[in-house]
Parts: C-alpha cells; sequence; structure tokens
C-alpha cells in the first residue's frame, strides 16, 4: 500500500494510485470486498461479509464483479483466476436480478480520473494562439507555448481551428510550438 | 543559469506568498512597477535573499539602430518561459506562471482552478475550466448582490474553508478560438478578506438554451469532480484528499449543464438564501434530483 493514499468518507473509499496518478471512488460495495483482500481472508468468507452486511441473498456474484473491478483498477497485487462460472457475471444484469427478488443494493462500482497535472488543472493564460513567432505560455489546452493536451501526438496540431501550432517534444513533455 | 546571472540586473523584488519565497530581477528599474500588478494577492516583502524561485525579467525595446527591436524576456531559473514583442504578453507570463507555482506549492493551502463569490457568510464554489463559463457565473452572481472572492483560485485552508484569492475579474467575449480578453470592472464589496465555510460546490458548464437540472454527487464522486481542478492533485495527493474530504463531507455539491449566468445566479442565490440544500434531498422549488 506504499503507492497508494487511502481516504475514508461515510459510504465511499478514496483511493490515490500514486504510481498512475490516478484518483478513485469505491463504493461501499466495493470498498467492503477491497478491505478484506487481505491475503487471509477466504473468498466464502468475503462472501459471508457481504450477504451479512449489505444483507445480500446471495453475495458470490457481487464479490466477482468488486473482484474484476478491482483488477482492472490495479488494486489487487496478485492476478485474479475467475472462473468460467463467473465470467458472465455483470452489474447490469446483478442489479436485475436483485430487483427481482425486492433486494435494494449497491451493485460495486469504482469510478476513476487521471489526476490533472498543475497546468491542466489550471487556466489558460489570457494570450491567444499567434500561430508563428510568438512568444506567449499557455497550460493545457494548446495555446502556443503551454502543454498540449492529453492525448496529443507530436506533430498533431495543437491548438484551435485557427491556430497553426502543432505539438513537439521537448525534452520529456510535448509542447504546444508556433 | 551562469549566463544569465552575467547579465546586468539594475533592481529586483523578493517576496512571500503563501509560503513560497520569490524572487524577479529585472534589466531596467522602471520594471519594478509592471511586476508589481503581477505579483498575486496577499504577498508580503521580504528581506531574505534567499529565495525558492527566481525570475528574470528582461526587457528588450529598442536596440541601437532603429531597425532593430529586442525580443522581451522572461526566465524562471534557467529556462526561458516567455519571448515577445509585446510586454503586456510578458506581463501576462509573468502573472500566470506565479500563480501557477503558488497554486501548486503553497503550504497549508490548497487551490483548485474554480470560481468563488461569498453570501450569507458562505462560500459558492464553482470549479472548471477555461471557456466553462465560470467567470461569467462569477460575474453574473457579483452583479446580484454576492461578494467577489475569485475568479481564478478557490484557495481551501486546512479546515476546508475558503480563503479569497482577488484577482481582477476578467472574461473572454467571443468564441474560444477568438480568444479575446477584456477586463470587466467589479463592484466588490470592501470587506476584510476572511476565510469563508463553504455552503455550496457547483460543477457546470454553460450550454446556450439548456435549463440547469442538477444531480446531487456523493461525497465520493464530488470530491473526484473537485480534484479534476485542483492544482496540487499530483504534488500533493494526500493533503488534496484529505482538504477535499472535509470539504465534501459537510457541503452539498451539485453538477449539471446551465443556460444563462443571470438567471442561474439568481436560482444559486435564492436556494442558500433559503437553505433549500441538504446533503439528502433537495426541496420542492427547485429543480433538482439526487444522483
Amino acid at each position: 500500500m506504499d503507492r497508494m493514499v487511502i481516504q475514508e468518507l461515510s459510504d465511499e473509499t478514496l483511493v490515490y494510485d500514486l504510481e498512475r496518478n490516478r484518483a478513485l471512488c469505491l463504493n461501499r460495495t466495493s470498498a467492503l470486498v477491497w478491505r478484506y483482500c487481505d491475503g487471509r481472508t477466504s473468498f466464502e468468507q468475503v462472501e459471508s461479509v457481504l450477504e451479512r452486511e449489505l444483507e445480500l441473498p446471495d453475495g458470490e456474484e457481487a464479490v466477482w464483479i468488486a473482484l474484476r473491478q478491482l483488477q482492472r483498477n490495479h488494486l489487487l497485487r496478485d492476478g485474479l483466476n475467475v472462473p468460467e462460472t463467473a465470467k458472465h457475471y455483470t452489474r447490469r444484469v446483478f442489479l436485475t436480478k436483485m430487483a427481482r427478488v425486492g433486494a435494494a443494493v449497491m451493485v460495486p462500482m469504482i469510478i476513476s480520473i487521471v489526476a490533472p497535472t498543475a497546468a491542466h488543472a489550471a487556466t489558460c493564460i489570457n494570450v491567444p494562439c499567434r500561430g508563428k513567432g510568438q512568444g506567449g505560455r499557455g497550460s493545457g489546452d494548446g495555446r502556443n507555448g503551454g502543454f498540449c493536451p492529453e492525448g496529443s501526438v507530436p506533430g498533431q496540431a495543437c491548438g484551435p481551428p485557427d491556430c497553426t501550432c502543432v505539438c513537439k517534444k521537448a525534452g520529456a513533455i510535448l509542447r504546444c510550438t508556433p | 543559469m551562469a549566463k544569465l546571472d552575467r547579465l546586468g540586473w539594475t533592481d529586483g523584488i523578493s517576496f512571500v506568498a503563501y509560503g513560497r519565497r520569490v524572487g524577479i530581477r529585472v534589466n531596467a528599474s522602471r520594471m519594478l512597477e509592471r511586476i508589481a500588478r503581477c505579483l498575486p494577492p496577499g504577498w508580503k516583502p521580504s528581506s531574505d535573499p534567499l529565495v525558492e524561485r527566481l525570475y528574470s525579467f528582461v526587457a528588450g525595446g529598442a536596440g541601437t539602430s532603429s531597425r532593430v527591436r529586442r525580443f522581451h524576456l522572461l526566465y524562471s531559473g534557467a529556462s526561458r518561459i516567455a519571448r515577445t514583442l509585446d510586454l503586456e504578453d510578458l506581463q501576462q507570463a509573468l502573472t500566470t506562471d506565479l500563480q501557477l507555482y503558488v497554486a501548486e506549492m503553497a503550504r497549508r493551502r490548497l487551490f483548485v482552478h474554480a470560481g468563488v463569490v461569498e453570501w450569507g457568510g458562505e462560500a459558492i464554489v464553482i470549479p472548471g475550466r477555461s471557456y466553462s463559463g465560470k467567470s461569467s457565473l462569477v460575474a453574473a452572481l457579483v452583479r446580484a448582490g454576492a461578494t467577489y472572492y475569485s475568479d481564478e483560485y478557490a484557495v481551501f485552508s486546512e479546515r476546508g474553508t475558503v480563503c479569497p484569492f482577488r484577482i481582477p475579474l476578467t472574461m473572454r467575449t467571443g468564441s474560444p478560438e477568438n480568444g479575446k480578453v477584456r477586463s470587466l470592472e467589479q463592484a466588490c464589496k470592501t470587506l476584510e478578506a476572511k476565510p469563508a465555510p463553504v455552503g455550496l460546490v457547483v460543477l457546470t458548464n454553460y450550454r446556450p438554451g439548456v435549463k440547469w437540472h442538477p444531480k446531487m454527487l456523493s461525497p465520493g464522486s464530488a470530491l473526484l469532480g473537485i480534484l479534476a481542478y485542483t492544482v496540487a492533485a499530483r504534488t500533493r495527493p494526500r493533503a488534496a484528499l484529505r482538504v477535499l474530504s472535509k470539504v465534501v463531507s459537510q457541503t452539498p455539491v451539485l453538477r449539471g449543464e446551465r443556460g444563462e449566468a443571470d438567471e442561474m445566479a439568481c436560482q444559486l442565490l435564492d436556494c442558500m438564501s433559503q437553505s433549500q440544500f441538504s446533503r439528502h434531498g433537495i426541496r420542492p422549488g427547485f429543480q433538482g434530483q439526487k444522483g
């Protein structure tokens, strides 16, 4: 857990992945499963905890859905062997099943964002893109001199439609350059 | 850096802003007056010659020949961050870089890119990037009687209260591609700048013709929503999560697209006045839904 910062809220758990610079929000169900992924608790025990805490008629499906999400979001240290019978479990099917038996449950869910860099979080300065030959500095949305937007490729346009700036590699970063 | 140090520096200023020591040196003393306008709110002069960040402001202008014009240059440390023939642009580059540095590195404060106003002793925080319309909404709220705190950054204390960051309100006119800026004279109440508890956070962006039907976010979703605009999210994630969790635990956070700013401003202030928002639902009379 050295590579993670964890912040508990009332019903949710926030996790910041320091390696990937991702922030994740685990709802109550996912957080409960994650808490018991400690290398000592068996699958059946986790299942029982979920059935007890969340009043689920059957916890197996919820646990597998949660585990797959945790693995997808790099919150499990070891790999996950999902049995064939559990591969078809989905959140939508689970929710429909629970609705049929009248159980109001929280489907395991993890939402995440990529944490912004300082420049990406801040505003673009009030210098419009001038194409060639001018200075100025933008930050994150493709103004010349600033950082290229996320997903940019060197050589591609990085500014608004009337801007002639392109993305260029400057050391380790991509800058929007006239 | 040694090359830069050998240039003729005639004057400079050393100051502290949000716990960080910054120095700015100039090659022409007359530039200091311009530089004073670039300093972040709340700066205090410092006599300490040792600084954590050094800017070098090189005024160009006409050379010995009338056909030669030298560029104005701005360096942060040894890195050049601006090169322009327009002194105003250089000032703007300094202002922005300074603000960004202070916002990222501030001690005991967390900066979120947001507009902020105060109403009835509580702050309304409107996180958003450029062209999301937050400055328009802040201006509309101020016109409706709210107290202007900032249209650039919400500065959160460790306790989750928000402090003013008063720089002149600016708004863009025209399309983003046009990018023109005009300064807007805004009526600030001349009150002592003091931290205010957060009464409401609104995650919104402007879309013409849209009616505002916000959803109330869970604390976790709300925290992620605000973190997306937090300047020090990557450099100080622990502090960011700690401070923002205090904010979202005691403040409703709404998300939804909005229409015209003046209409929305009236709605927001009306609801704040009547204390219609609560963490567990929204009372009738307000077009919102829990999400």
